[in-house]
């Protein structure tokens, strides 16, 4: 895929933000947000991972629905085998980027779902971690995910994996993705101003005035960690309170004046300024796309190293629109009735809407890769080929809601050290999938050799060997 | 002092439990002088909530609205936001809160009418004077307590940098700017922190400043005013008469009234009413803006209640009475004409009773289409009985209608009855059943419609309290029998008592929440009775010396 690459900009190119947060926003640059010249600096290329997770199921054979989702034949993909043969296939939507995919069929979700079936199965997307029981719909993962296991390997100190989320705080079933640590989840930010903004702070400033910025930022940053260091020293204080006291200076930062910079698109910008109520179902997949904006241009400066994106609620009830009809909720489209339960008014041709929202969740994980693609990387290629985007359903089919062969959708090579361009039939635990990713990324055991033993220790060790270079 | 003392686990365990829970409820602040409450463990920097955060900085920078601030939500695991001894900060909270202080130190400082409000009336004239002055004055409201002269010396080193961050401002107004951005970034603005007495024994009293700020967030969900400053500084805190004129003072602003809605909001998670949907073939009266009228409806109904009628927990479970807008008279069926504001409705006493028969509530625990007598009797165990249900393993869904006819009530019998009582609790089938006239958006129903046929609904049952075992026919039956439980008067403080002490509640609060609670049912203590019994314990106003470890794995969350 041929596209125009974003590349470096200088300062004066950096743009105002008008009306987030009720304020004119305007965009100095940040430690991290620098554009990375690791090749010359003769250190290890970085490499990116993001998850995107899609609730609900998808629509692939199950009972005496039909295959609308994977291509026809597994083996290696091509672009004109996709747009042709497979066409009716929700995967299609993806031909574009056919010799860049890993399409695995019969990724298992590895354990039960006692309670809630959405509510269970996200703490396992990227833990392959038992949940705790009897917590209904909000079930806590006993084990650390990926991305923070990437970030705390592979980070910089501080920094937290992005964590983001297109939907209603005011779910039943929140988000679950990301877990810092056995039970403690990460929040997820709904908003996509509200996470540039913590990209990128308020002031606009020339460098210059960044030096005042960084010196009074450290003035006031010296004073207050000086005083929790001085609270520290209290003998009294229980292992808990040290432990979450650290934590909170350990995450204070100080500012780095530097001269060369990455930017955001101007037009990208512009739309995160004009987006309001975040939350709200007409706005779901605007807010999906400028998360990807986000996403994409953090990887592109090495902000982060890894991120998660999770569509909609639990059991996303997102209202989506198609060819200009809003479809019912996408829960109930999954059940087949106007209801979340087993019991309702039946929905016209489900199946088919299913089919559809399908396809339009896997054309807007195209949009990151597109953006992903556009950001020239330092080492040759695009960031994208620096990555794994994973595109993810916490579901294997609709009606069963069965952790049988989820989706796990593979786009880029991450720094040449996963094969693409194939769709594999495999027979793996989600864990199995993450030990593959994370050491992809860059990731080591304790010897210093490939991550095996992420997720349970009941689970199977090892990755999928197939999609290793 | 309040109690010098020190107690042992054991004087407590042998004696004062038994005498009190056993005795007469007595009057508010019965413990005082005959029995002794010990606290439980505590985080010493219990982390401001973000609800705390924003009244707080509201009111230390006198603004005259809400400061609108972006902070990444947390991470609640208990039933309330206020746990801080469980909130933690990482890098991107870090990065909203430095944002959001260099703003609201902008916003407090850029305008010299909003720079007029916060600056102390006593301030010199003198230039070289004014820092300390300001700091001083100022910072002993931001930390809640007076500043240590290392303190107001590190602010003096701040201050001058002020000028040269800021260089288009008046110096002074800088330096205050500069000051504010600190503080409000401070471990001693974001956290309550509670150092300041030294222990004796199993317990640390805390010094009038710790209690403070213990009563304003627990209260107020804010930090103290300027009178209860001055009790503070006076010593006043930790004397039983200065502050049960405080507490009293406290109960009858407005801000508790925000705060007792607030509470309610929480306990019974409108928050999610929000999210809720149906459709409007099946439910002509939903639109999209019934769920912000079903928060509206409680919200109204708790303040007027608390506020305005005799303030009981009973009245909350049974009043006949509630409050609609236009959207909410729609699904009672009334007659008359709504507007946009909550006005009082009464109801059909037979039918409905309390807080547990509003649309929201009713709406929220069933399906989309149908009622859902387990969840709703899951919630009044949990959340009514205070009973911590085992969790029940792998749960079967209630299987698809097949067959003749039933009524919802007939189906989960048979799939309850396959289960077991090993995996579905006793409890929740008849308590839920007794909400069987209320379908999937809490309109009264004397039939239930399956596959075309009306089948009668039978909301009787029968269940056996700790008084004995009681029949009802319908909620409203259960409600009232429910109001004169004194489990649920026990839970209910109990569930008061982790919101006031802003941490989960343990097996050394029993009894203490079950003093308040017995107060609430047979004494007929208001809410605000109940809340004030708990905040004049002595538990309250000190701290345990066994360190607080963390929060049970797995959270409490329903």
């Amino acid at each position: 895929m041929t596209t125009a690459k974003k590349t470096v900009s200088p300062f004066s190119r950096r743009r105002f933000l008008v009306g987030a947060a009720g304020a004119t926003m305007a965009l100095p640059f940040l430690e991290g947000l620098h554009r990375p010249d690791h090749a010359s600096a003769g250190v290890d290329r970085a490499r990116f991972a993001v998850w995107v997770r899609v609730g609900n199921g998808v629509q692939q054979a199950w009972d005496t629905e039909p295959e609308s989702f994977w291509p026809r034949t597994p083996g290696a993909l091509t672009t004109a085998g996709m747009m042709a043969t497979d066409a009716d296939r929700a995967t299609s939507e993806l031909a574009a980027y056919a010799d860049r995919l890993t399409l695995l069929r019969g990724v298992n979700r590895p354990f039960g779902t006692p309670n809630c079936g959405h509510a269970e199965s996200i703490p396992q997307c990227l833990t392959g971690a038992q949940v705790s029981p009897g917590t209904a719909n909000d079930p806590r993962a006993l084990g650390q995910s990926a991305d923070w296991r990437i970030v705390d390997q592979l980070g910089t100190a501080g920094v937290e994996p992005m964590t983001l989320m297109a939907g209603p705080s005011s779910a039943y079933i929140a988000e679950g993705l990301s877990w810092r640590d056995a039970n403690v989840r990460t929040p997820a930010e709904r908003s996509p101003a509200n996470q540039y903004m913590r990209m990128m702070g308020l002031t606009m400033a020339p460098p210059e005035v960044q030096r005042q910025l960084a010196a009074r930022r450290l003035s006031v940053n010296d004073l207050v960690r000086g005083e929790m260091n001085a609270l520290l020293g209290r003998s009294e204080l229980s292992r808990w309170d040290r432990r979450r006291l650290e934590q909170h200076r350990d995450a204070i930062r100080d500012l780095e004046v530097r001269t060369m910079s990455c930017d955001l698109d101007p037009a990208v910008a512009g739309r995160i300024a004009a987006m309001t109520g975040p939350e709200g179902n007409d706005v779901r997949l605007e807010v999906v796309r400028l998360h990807m904006d986000l996403i994409a241009f953090a990887f592109s400066c090495d902000y982060v190293r890894a991120a998660t994106l999770q569509v909609g609620e639990g059991n996303d009830q997102t209202m989506y629109t198609v060819d200009g009809s809003v479809l019912p909720r996408f829960h109930w489209i999954s059940h087949r009735i106007y209801a979340d339960g087993a019991e309702g008014e039946t929905i016209p041709d489900a199946v088919s809407l299913h089919h559809q929202v399908d396809r339009l969740q896997l054309q807007t994980f195209a949009y990151l890769l597109e953006q992903l693609d556009s950001y020239a990387s330092a080492y040759g290629g695009t960031v994208l080929d620096d990555s794994v985007a994973v595109w993810l359903n916490d579901l294997g089919a609709g009606p069963p809601h069965s952790g049988h062969n989820v989706p796990w959708l593979l786009a880029g090579g991450c720094g040449g050290r996963l094969r693409t361009g194939h769709f594999l039939d495999v027979d793996v635990q989600i864990n199995q999938v993450l030990n593959t990713i994370v050491t992809a990324v860059g990731c080591t055991n304790d010897g210093g050799g490939p991550v095996d033993d992420f997720g349970d220790a009941s689970l199977p060790s090892g990755g999928v060997d197939e999609i290793v270079v | 002092m309040r109690r010098s003392q020190a107690l042992s686990i054991a004087l407590l365990l042998s004696g004062c439990v038994g005498t009190v829970e056993e005795g007469p409820a007595g009057p508010p602040g019965s413990c005082r002088g005959e029995c002794v409450d010990l606290p439980a463990p505590t985080s010493q920097i219990a982390r401001l909530s973000h609800r705390q955060w924003e009244n707080a900085t509201r009111d230390l920078l006198r603004l005259t609205d809400p400061s609108g601030a972006v902070l990444l939500g947390d991470d609640e695991t208990g039933l309330f936001d206020n746990a801080g001894g469980d909130l933690s900060v990482g890098a991107s909270l870090w990065q909203d809160y430095q944002r959001e202080s260099e703003r609201l130190a902008e916003r407090a400082t850029i305008d010299p009418i909003a720079l007029a409000r916060i600056l102390p009336a006593d301030l010199p004239t003198d230039a070289t004077a004014r820092p300390r002055a300001f700091v001083t004055a100022f910072g002993a409201r931001a930390y809640r307590r007076p500043l240590t002269s290392a303190e107001i010396d590190a602010y003096l080193v701040l201050f001058p940098n002020g000028p040269v961050a800021y260089p288009d401002m008046d110096p002074f107004a800088s330096g205050v700017r500069i000051s504010i951005e600190a503080m409000l970034q401070s471990v001693n603005f974001l956290y309550r922190v509670e150092v300041g007495a030294a222990p004796s024994g199993n317990v640390a009293p805390l010094t009038d400043y710790e209690i403070a700020s213990r009563l304003a967030f627990a209260l107020w969900d804010t930090m103290p005013d300027d009178e209860l400053f001055d009790a503070a500084a006076a010593s006043m805190l930790t004397n039983d008469v200065g502050l049960d004129a405080q507490i009293d003072r406290m109960l009858a602003d407005e801000r508790a009234r925000t705060m007792i809605v607030s509470f309610h909001d929480q306990l019974l998670g409108t928050s999610h009413y929000l999210d809720l949907s149906r459709s409007t073939t099946l439910f002509p009266e939903f639109s999209s803006t019934l769920p912000a009228a079903m928060v509206g409806e409680t919200a109204a109904f708790v303040s007027h209640v608390v506020f305005d009628d005799d303030g009981s927990l009973e009245t909350l479970l049974t009043a006949p009475y509630t409050y609609v807008d236009q959207d909410i008279a729609r699904v009672y069926g009334l007659g008359g004409t709504y507007g946009d504001a909550f006005v009082r409705a009464d109801l059909d006493p037979t039918e409905r009773a309390g807080l547990l028969t509003q649309i929201g509530f009713l709406t929220s625990n069933a399906t989309s289409t149908e009622s859902d007598p387990i969840h709703r009797g899951i919630y009044l165990v949990r959340r009514v009985m205070c009973v911590d249900l085992e969790p029940p393993g792998m749960v079967a869904p209630l299987p698809a209608a097949m067959g003749p006819p039933e009524t919802m009530r007939q189906r989960v019998e048979e799939h309850t009855n396959t289960c077991g009582a090993g995996c579905h609790d006793t409890r929740i089938n008849p308590l839920g059943f007794a909400f069987e006239h209320f379908d999937a958006l809490g309109r009264f129903r004397d039939f239930e419609r399956v596959a075309g046929t009306d089948l009668p609904i039978d909301a009787s049952s029968s269940i056996t309290l700790s008084t004995g075992p009681i029949a009802y026919d319908g909620a409203a039956e259960l409600a009232h029998a429910l109001a004169a439980e004194p489990s649920v008067h026990d839970c209910y403080a109990r569930h008061w008592l982790e919101y006031t002490y802003g941490r989960a509640s343990t097996a050394l609060d029993e009894r203490i929440a079950r003093r308040a609670g017995r107060g609430s049912r047979l004494e007929g203590l208001s809410v605000r009775e109940v809340v004030r019994e708990l905040v004049t314990s002595p538990a309250f106003s000190e701290r345990s010396t066994t360190p607080y470890e963390g929060p049970p794995l797995g959270g409490s969350a329903p």
